[in-house]
C-alpha cells in the first residue's frame, strides 16, 4: 500500500455524527466526518508528488545518477560555488546528487512500503486472533509479542544478516520480522474492546461465523487504526532501512537509497557537506511527513489519540 | 505478603520473557541461513564447509543445538568469538561500559529536555507554544540519529573545532554521540509528557486545587507532574531497546568503543556466535531495566502491586 492512497480515502463530505452505517446498520462512532483542512489537503498533494517520484522518477530530464565522471567530482551546489550542471552538486564519483536523490526514492519508498505491508498483515492477523480468541491463544501471542520487544531491532537485524548475507529480500524480511509487533499490541487491545460491543453479541445470536464476524465487522473497525499505525510505521522502516544501509548492511552500490548515499557520502564528510547533509534531509523531510500523516490519520479516525 | 508475591510474579514473567526472547533469537537466527557459507566465502568446498560447520556445531540437529544453547546459557557461557578468539562475554565486558555510559547520558539528556518540554506544551494545549514544542517533537522523531551525528560533527568539530569528532576518553567525547542519541528518547518523552499531562490536567482533584487558589506553577509541578509520571517511566524502559539499537549507528559514526560498534566488527567478520552474544546480551539487559522499573512502581504505588 502507497502512503498517497491513504488520505484520499478519507472524503470531503460534510455529515453529522453519529450516522449508522447503511451496510451494516452499526453507528459509526470511530469517524466524524468533516471536510479536509488546507494542511491535510497539503499532506494529500505531497504524498501523491513522492509515490510518484518514486514510480517515474527515472523519466525525468536529469543526467544518468550511475554516470561518473572524476573530473567533476564533489561539486559544491548552486549558490554555494556550483553550476547549473549539477544544481545539488556531485558525489565523491561526480555523480550527479539531485538525480542519485530521485533514483533513491525508489527504492527507499518501495522497501518502507513492502515490509509495512507484510509486518501489517502478520502483525494485524495475530492481533485480531489474539483479541478475539483470548485464552491461551492470546496468551501464547502476547508472550510472543513481548519476547520479540525485548530483542534489540538492529542487533536481531545484524544476526540475520551475520547468517544470510546481504541483499534487498533479506532486509525487507529482517524490516518485515520488526515491524510486526506494534500491530499486535494495538489490534488486540482494540479487537478485545469491539467483541464485547452489543452489535457482535446481536451477530452471535444470529449465527453469525466468528470468521464472517472477525473480518466483516471487526476488522473495519479496528482499519482506521491500522490505517493510523501502518502509517507512522512507514517513517520507522524508512529509518530502519537508512540505519542498516548506513552500516553497509541493506542497500549498497550500485542499489541507490537514501540510507545507501549516506554511507556513501561519509568518508567524504569533511570537505564536501552536501554528500551526508542532502540525503540526511530527504530521509527526514519524508519521515516527518509520515509522521505528520499518521498523526494527522490518527486524530480523524482514533477518538483517543494515543501515543503508540 | 504481598509485596514477596508482587515480586516473584514480575520475577517470574521477566524469566520467562527473557527465556522465550533469547529462543526466538535462536530460531529466527538459526532458520534465517547458516553463517558457513558467509564466514568462507563463495569459494569454499564441499569439505571446507562441512568442517566449518562441525566445528560450529551446525551440522548437528536443530533442536540437539538448541539443547546445547540453552543448557550452556544456564550455565552463563556465551559461546567464543570467532574474530577475537577469545569468550564472547570477556569481550563484551570490555565494551559494555562505554555503551551504558552513553545510553545513560543520551537517556538523562531526554528526560532532562523532555520532560519540561512536554510539560510546557501540555500547559498550552492547542496555543502556539503547543504547537512549536510538539514540531520539535516530531522533527526529533523523524531524524536519523547517525546522521545528526554526521551534522553535529560537521558543524561543532569540523568548523568550529570546540568538540573531538569520534573517539572517547573525556567528556568532551561524550558530548555529540550523547546528544544525537538522545533525540530518540526525547521526541518519545515530550510526547507523552504532554499527552499524559494533558489528561491529568482534566481531572477533579486539578480543578480542585485550583479552586484552593494554588497558582498555575504549584498544580504543574506540585499534583499533575506526580501523577502523569507512570506512564513516562514505563516508557524509559521501554526506550532502553530502542537505545541500543540507535547507539549502533551512533557509535559507528564516533567510533565510540561500546557494543553497537562491536557488534558492526563482529557482523563485517561475520562473527555469528559474537553477534547472536550481542543480541543476548541486549535482551537481558532489555527485561533487567523493565523489571526493575516494574519493580518501583510496584512498591511506590500500591494500587498496582495489589492489582497483580
Amino acid at each position: 500500500m502507497s502512503d498517497a492512497d491513504v488520505p484520499t480515502e478519507i472524503e470531503p463530505v460534510d455529515g453529522i455524527e453519529g450516522v449508522d452505517d447503511p451496510d451494516t446498520g452499526h453507528a459509526r462512532t470511530t469517524t466524524v466526518r468533516r471536510k479536509m483542512s488546507p494542511f491535510e489537503i497539503f499532506l494529500v498533494v505531497f504524498g501523491v508528488l513522492l509515490v510518484a517520484t518514486a514510480i517515474f522518477g527515472s523519466f525525468l530530464p536529469l543526467p544518468d545518477p550511475t554516470q561518473q565522471s572524476l573530473r567533476e567530482r564533489l561539486q559544491p551546489p548552486v549558490g554555494f560555488g556550483g553550476g547549473w550542471d549539477h544544481p545539488l552538486g556531485t558525489d565523491a564519483l561526480g555523480r550527479d546528487m539531485l538525480s542519485l536523490l530521485v533514483a533513491g526514492t525508489r527504492l527507499t519508498v518501495l522497501i518502507a512500503a513492502l515490509s509495512v505491508l507484510v509486518g501489517a498483515t502478520v502483525g494485524c492477523g495475530l492481533g485480531l486472533i489474539a483479541g478475539f480468541r483470548r485464552g491461551w491463544v492470546d496468551a501464547v501471542i502476547t508472550r510472543l509479542t513481548e519476547a520479540q520487544m525485548a530483542l534489540p531491532f538492529l542487533l536481531l537485524a545484524i544476526a540475520i544478516i551475520t547468517n544470510r548475507g546481504r541483499s534487498i529480500t533479506t532486509l525487507v524480511i529482517v524490516l518485515s520480522i520488526v515491524g510486526w509487533t506494534q500491530y499486535v499490541r494495538i489490534v488486540r487491545a482494540d479487537t478485545m474492546a469491539i467483541r464485547e460491543r452489543p452489535f457482535i453479541q446481536g451477530l452471535r445470536i444470529g449465527g453469525a461465523s466468528d470468521t464472517r464476524i472477525v473480518l466483516r465487522h471487526i476488522l473495519p473497525n479496528v482499519a482506521g487504526t491500522i490505517v493510523a499505525l501502518a502509517t507512522l510505521e512507514v517513517g520507522t522502516m524508512i529509518l530502519a532501512e537508512s540505519a542498516l544501509s548506513f552500516l553497509g548492511l541493506g542497500v549498497v552500490s550500485p542499489d541507490i537509497s537514501w540510507g545507501g548515499l549516506l554511507a556513501d557520502g561519509r568518508d567524504n564528510l569533511r570537505d564536501a557537506w552536501w554528500v551526508v547533509t542532502l540525503p540526511g534531509l530527504a530521509i527526514v523531510v519524508v519521515v516527518l511527513y509520515v509522521n505528520l500523516a499518521g498523526d494527522a490519520l490518527r486524530s480523524r479516525y482514533d477518538l483517543r489519540k494515543r501515543d503508540h | 505478603m504481598t509485596t514477596l508475591r508482587f515480586i516473584a510474579l514480575k520475577l517470574g514473567g521477566a524469566l520467562l520473557t527473557l527465556f522465550l526472547a533469547v529462543s526466538l533469537a535462536f530460531f529466527i537466527s538459526r532458520l534465517s541461513g547458516d553463517p558457513t557459507t558467509q564466514i568462507l566465502g563463495g569459494l569454499a568446498t564441499q569439505d571446507q564447509i562441512a568442517a566449518k560447520q562441525a566445528e560450529l556445531g551446525l551440522d548437528r540437529p536443530l533442536l540437539s543445538q538448541y539443547w546445547t544453547f540453552i543448557t550452556d546459557l544456564l550455565q552463563f557461557d556465551l559461546g567464543r568469538s570467532l574474530r577475537f578468539n577469545r569468550g564472547n562475554w570477556e569481550v563484551i565486558q570490555s565494551r559494555i561500559m562505554a555503551s551504558f555510559l552513553l545510553a545513560g547520558s543520551a537517556m538523562v539528556l531526554g528526560v532532562v529536555f523532555g520532560v519540561p518540554l512536554g510539560m510546557y506544551a501540555a500547559a498550552r494545549e492547542g496555543k502556539r507554544g503547543d504547537r512549536i514544542a510538539s514540531a520539535i517533537a516530531v522533527l526529533g522523531q523523524s531524524m536519523p540519529v547517525f546522521w545528526l551525528g554526521m551534522v553535529l560533527v560537521l558543524v561543532f568539530s569540523v568548523r568550529l573545532g570546540w568538540f573531538p569528532a569520534g573517539q572517547s576518553g573525556t567528556w568532551k567525547h561524550l558530548v555529540l554521540p550523547a546528544v544525537s542519541l538522545s533525540t530518540i528518547p526525547m521526541a518519545r518523552v515530550t510526547r507523552l509528557t504532554r499527552s499524559s499531562m494533558s489528561e491529568v490536567l482534566e481531572e477533579p482533584y486539578i480543578a480542585a486545587a485550583r479552586a484552593r487558589g494554588l497558582g498555575g506553577r504549584a498544580v504543574m509541578f506540585g499534583h499533575a507532574l506526580k501523577n502523569s509520571a507512570l506512564p513516562v517511566i514505563t516508557l524509559i524502559g521501554l526506550q532502553a531497546g530502542t537505545l541500543l539499537s540507535g547507539a549502533v549507528t551512533v557509535e559507528a559514526v564516533f567510533a565510540w568503543p561500546g557494543l553497537g560498534s562491536l557488534a558492526t566488527q563482529a557482523v563485517q567478520f561475520r562473527d555469528a556466535p559474537l553477534v547472536q552474544a550481542l543480541v543476548i546480551v541486549g535482551a537481558v539487559a532489555f527485561v533487567a531495566i523493565n523489571l526493575v522499573i516494574d519493580l518501583l512502581y510496584g512498591l511506590i504505588d500500591p494500587r498496582i502491586r495489589d492489582a497483580a
